[in-house]
């Protein structure tokens, strides 16, 4: 009931946040120097195809009056329609949106993955060539560049190994097609994140594994591997988890490298192509977008802390 | 009960080896997209990708002859049998083949639809960023099943060819298809070409498919489709497309940015084929109206200080030298009237004799795209050799037309194709609005007019001298290289004709390599 109850308000929260984002953005971006009519036109610019085209864009409105038609449109679950290419931004948003958050999530799960991995062991080797040598690595990871490393990467195992292609999204669902089309872009977006995971996850460890409910487990005799993640683990997680959460917001903020090195359809480039053209209607669908999946990601990371942690308590 | 078993596994080996024996494997060509696909309306293409994908589904009335060699490049019919000028240049008569077919079961190719195509542009409804190029058009008539008769305001129909064949001002349509497809035309373009639309992705590509029943355009040679299926694969980056190219994921890539002509060159089985002439012509604009930059002295001093042949060289495979307001390939174009070779000394005495002995400072604006921002450094170099203060400043290319138009910097760098005299000069007007350097007289008004509406070749060829030898003299512009569209073609592949528009290519008599 307590969950219920919670989840209700922090949805209600939730959608307060993105019309209010919505709206800054809508204003803000009209602040931006630049005309998506100039920007169509270019050298075909005769005062008569700009006033027309401003009038068939709905331009020449007031500010407000192009506010209140948005709010309109949106209420009915319409985002508009992209000026530049004359579709809807639904159409174009719902085209590349699978292919962002598959990438997402592969780069999230293996950033995970590989940051407590690499934490827990350097926690556990603390202090041993081991432990420098994996700390080394994330900085390394941390400080390479998204595009520099997707460079690498495609130069590894796309040219010279042959292992994945060099471009394009993932056509069909199958296991095999994710793992030929995501691996890299996943790697690449993943990998930095990994390394800020990895440092977290060893600092938090260290310290949890000289508490005294972790001598006590060492005392009775009880495994190494059972000890780091059964009991170690746990209390690490709380910190690590809001982390994470963080880190994959940060992660959006990646894609349209990894997006444009990897020739992968997806919101970031089309978010990039938007803001160029200044086409206001795919720029407001593209922050909505966005704007969603950091309260949907919030709150999911909210919930999990009754989860991991019992003692804490939904209010 | 095994041998029943045994011969039961022999019958299904066989007809599952029977099935693959029956399926012919499909033929695909895959082809680099450099942008992603904006408006696939022809009357609303934006950008070169867009131009590319309706190369291969749309067909002109004209077009250019990019598998001709001469220089200007002839035009031809492509849809049109002929096209017959009246004498006073005021009519032209185009007669159209018979047979020819509709992608997706629209129908037979009219005059009614040729019309219609044609109008379309001029309909303010449809917002075309080419209608300019339809201004002297009084009507247009259909005079029989496959006539159709263009009446121009004046005598300017050799003009109006020119226009077009350029930027699908002459693709013709189904009128049923635009008025069935509605909303969705801008998605799904029908045309007359080798290839038909399937479908768009974005941020993926387009994919065509073989149009069966496509005609072959005999006079151009190019029979059926020589592929299945054409991918276009929208890649960012020149260096990733190669890459792709050599695993074998493309099979065409048009190169765009620097460095890739040379590491193109470094791979195997591939070709390197270019286009007859350079298609960008780069020029530094100059703005006429401040108070250095409007005295002509000081324009043909900063020409004098150009090593033009040194900077195309420098930019690389991708430049060519040439000096003239026209692109090579368009009709009366000539370098022969520019004298301004390189000679600094002689540069520095004309800013002497203009007043700026010790030089002045010059704000040079540019976006850096394309080669843009390397030309624009490179002119900045030499400038800077004659004692001129050069304030470089990098503007987004969203605003850069903004920016010019406000007229705070001195010179600014662009480039231009288009393959007509009367657009390239239509810069040149006091009347227009793309004028952002504030040059142009009356009198030169009036000779660009009167060159566009002579519809005899010999005069017009005449009067577009004229022109070129009083711009090169007044210098609005510094004409830069022109900078030359390059593919890497996979050995695989034969037929491609490369255009000279940056990433612009022709497939229609693209096959597989024996």
């Amino acid at each position: 009931m307590a969950l219920l109850k919670y989840t209700f308000s922090r949805t209600v929260r939730g959608v307060v946040s993105v019309f209010v984002i919505v709206t800054i953005a809508f204003f803000a971006i009209r602040l931006v120097p630049g005309d998506p009519v100039d920007v169509w036109l270019g050298d075909y610019a005769t005062p008569e195809l700009i006033a027309q085209t401003t009038q068939a864009w709905g331009l020449d409105k007031p500010l407000v009056v192009q506010y209140f038609v948005f709010l309109r449109q949106l209420a009915k679950g319409d985002l508009g329609t992209s000026l530049r290419a004359n579709a809807s931004v639904t159409y174009l948003i719902g085209e590349v949106f699978p292919y962002t958050v598959r990438l997402m999530i592969a780069g999230a799960v293996l950033s995970v993955f590989f940051g407590v991995l690499v934490g827990a062991f350097a926690a556990v080797r603390h202090n041993s060539f081991g432990d420098v040598a994996s700390m080394t690595a994330c900085m390394i990871f941390l400080s390479i560049p998204g595009f520099v490393l997707g460079y690498l990467l495609i130069y590894l195992f796309a040219v010279t190994w042959r292992i994945f292609p060099v471009i394009g999204g993932e056509k069909a669902l199958s296991a095999a097609a994710l793992w030929r089309h995501l691996t890299l872009p996943a790697l690449s977006l993943g990998l930095g994140y990994a390394g800020t995971i990895a440092r977290m996850t060893r600092s938090t460890m260290v310290e949890v594994l000289n508490s005294d409910y972790i001598r006590t487990a060492r005392s009775k005799g009880l495994r190494q591997s059972t000890i780091v993640f059964k009991h170690a683990m746990r209390n690490t997680l709380t910190s690590l988890v809001s982390m994470i959460g963080v880190q994959i917001i940060v992660m959006l903020g990646g894609l349209v490298v990894t997006e444009t090195v990897f020739s992968r359809p997806g919101l970031g480039r089309l978010y990039f192509t938007a803001v160029s053209a200044r086409d206001y209607p795919l720029m407001q669908g593209s922050i909505l977008v966005i704007a969603v999946c950091v309260v949907v990601v919030t709150f999911l990371v909210d919930i999990s802390y009754g989860i991991i942690d019992p003692r804490i308590q939904y209010t | 009960m095994k041998r029943a078993g045994l011969v039961l596994s022999i019958l299904v080996l066989l007809v599952a080896a029977s099935g693959l024996v029956g399926q012919a494997a499909e033929s695909v060509l895959r082809v680099r997209l450099a942008n992603e696909i904006v408006n696939l309306d022809y009357a609303n293409s934006q950008s070169v990708s867009d131009t590319v994908v309706l190369y291969q589904v749309m067909e002109g009335l004209v077009e250019m002859d990019w598998t001709s060699s001469e220089m200007p490049i002839p035009i031809r019919g492509r849809l049109a049998k002929s096209y017959e000028i009246s004498e006073d240049g005021k009519e032209i008569l185009f007669t159209i083949y018979e047979g020819i077919k509709f992608q997706r079961g629209y129908g037979e190719l009219t005059a009614e639809d040729v019309a219609y195509s044609m109008k379309r542009i001029m309909d303010p409804a449809v917002k075309s960023r080419i209608a300019t190029y339809y201004a002297a058009v009084a009507s247009i008539d259909v005079v029989g099943p496959y006539q159709v008769k263009v009446t121009l305001k004046d005598s300017s129909a050799l003009t109006f060819i020119q226009a077009l064949t350029w930027n699908g001002a002459s693709y013709i349509t189904s009128k049923k298809a635009v008025e069935e497809l509605g909303a969705d035309f801008n998605r799904r373009p029908i045309g007359t070409g080798p290839y038909q639309f399937v479908s768009w992705s974005p941020g993926t590509g387009v994919y065509l498919e073989a149009f069966d029943e496509y005609w072959g355009a005999p006079a151009w040679g190019f029979g059926k489709p020589g592929y299945d299926k054409i991918e276009m694969l929208l890649i960012a980056d020149d260096m990733i497309a190669l890459d792709a190219l050599e695993t074998g994921e493309l099979d065409v890539v048009g190169l765009v940015g620097k460095g890739s002509v040379e590491r193109a060159q470094q791979m195997k089985d591939i070709t390197l084929s270019h286009a007859a002439s350079g298609s960008w012509q780069h020029m530094v604009s100059f703005n006429v109206k401040r108070p250095a930059i409007s005295d002509v002295r000081v324009r043909q001093a900063l020409a004098y200080a150009l090593d033009l042949k040194t900077i195309a060289e420098r930019l690389g495979p991708m430049e060519k030298y040439w000096p003239c307001p026209f692109n090579p390939f368009v009709f009366s174009a000539t370098d022969e009237f520019w004298k301004y070779d390189y000679n600094p000394a002689k540069a520095k005495e004309l800013l002497a004799e203009a007043g700026y002995p010790n030089g002045f400072t010059l704000k040079l604006i540019y976006p850096a795209v394309y080669l843009w921002g390397d030309v624009a450094l490179e002119t900045g170099h030499y400038w800077e050799q004659i004692g001129i203060d050069v304030d470089f400043e990098v503007i987004e290319y969203s605003l850069y037309a903004t920016v010019r138009r406000d007229g705070n910097w001195d010179a600014s760098v662009a480039s231009q194709t288009v393959f007509s005299p009367y657009l390239y000069a239509e810069l040149y007007m006091t009347t227009a609005f793309r004028n952002y350097t504030g040059y142009g007289t009356p009198e030169l008004d009036a000779l660009i007019l009167r060159a566009a509406a002579t519809p005899d070749e010999a005069q017009a060829e005449v009067l577009w001298r004229e022109f070129q030898q009083i711009v090169t003299n007044d210098l609005p512009y510094i004409w830069g290289p022109a900078q030359v569209a390059w593919f890497a073609i996979s050995n695989h592949v034969a037929g491609v004709i490369p255009v000279a528009f940056s990433t612009l290519v022709n497939l229609a008599a693209a096959h597989p390599a024996p």
